[in-house]
């Protein structure tokens, strides 16, 4: 990687670091602390994912284990520890943070205009990926990385 | 307001926008939920009441923008307001969504004073 390519690469974790805290505070009860990306990473039990289509490719992970995932489950629906919450709705949850993630970073990073489109979140079963921003949320943690393919 | 109808194929955004009305403190007798276009004409023609309707773009079956065009091959913009409530901000999703007879947009994430701000010149 020369300069020019560690420079941008240094850009776009700033704006992915950026776009996952401007989602978690504004959306989840209780908000985040970033853990950086030395911290334990969780047993990938649910991994959503997004993928960038267009002139900008790549592929937008968000991975939890199963009580981070509700735990942001219910940090989103304001839903306290005795609430009832269904396993579908975890993984919907999880599939609408990566959604929120994506769209934000899409425009930090590419601008409004930029030729890039999300695809509709979908859930994976693949492990978080290599070197992922980690997040406290309420107890649990969040696993957050993207993948550039162009 | 009567009736709201939310589209959006996350039932988590449905849930979190329903809290963020009561939150706003906007009056809604009776909210309706659709989780794509197809399902949202559905509701439309099944409630021809709705005062006002939140969707989503990016959604399967029948996008956000497709649902705009449907429904103002029947509704008048002024008849039935249409807010788009996304994570695509880009300006020239917007001015489509504009140009097909979208009202107003919201981008998530949101707050509930984001929220009451677009709803406000619609609701009573």
């Amino acid at each position: 990687m020369d300069d020019h390519q560690a420079r941008a690469a240094g850009a776009l974790a700033d704006d992915l670091r950026a776009s996952v805290q401007q989602v978690l505070t504004t959306m989840v009860e209780g908000g985040c602390d970033c853990l950086g990306a030395d911290a334990a990473a969780p047993e990938a039990r649910l991994h959503a994912q997004v993928e960038f289509q267009g002139a900008h490719r790549g592929v937008l992970s968000v991975v939890c284990d199963e009580s981070g995932a509700e735990d942001l489950a219910r940090g989103l629906l304001m839903l306290g520890p005795d609430d009832p919450l269904g396993p579908e709705e975890v993984a919907d949850a999880l599939k609408e943070c990566a959604n929120m993630v994506a769209g934000v970073l899409k425009t930090r990073a590419f601008g409004s205009d930029g030729d890039a489109r999300l695809s509709v979140p979908r859930l994976q079963s693949a492990p978080a990926p290599a070197g992922a921003l980690l997040w406290r949320v309420r107890g649990g943690t969040l696993a957050v990385a993207l993948r550039r393919d162009s | 307001m009567n009736k709201l109808l939310i589209v959006d194929d996350s039932s988590t955004m449905r849930k979190i926008i329903m809290r963020v009305l009561r939150q706003a403190e906007i009056s809604v007798d009776n909210i309706l939920e659709a989780g794509n276009g197809v399902e949202g004409m559905q509701q439309l023609a099944s409630h021809p009441d709705v005062g006002l309707v939140l969707s989503d773009v990016n959604m399967p079956e029948m996008n956000g923008l497709e649902f705009v065009k449907a429904i103002r091959k029947s509704h008048a913009k002024d008849k039935l307001p249409i807010i788009m409530v996304t994570t695509e901000s880009g300006q020239g999703l917007l001015t489509n969504a504009l140009e097909e007879g979208a009202n107003g947009f919201v981008c998530k994430p949101f707050t509930p004073e984001t929220i009451r701000s677009a709803l406000e010149p619609f609701v009573g």
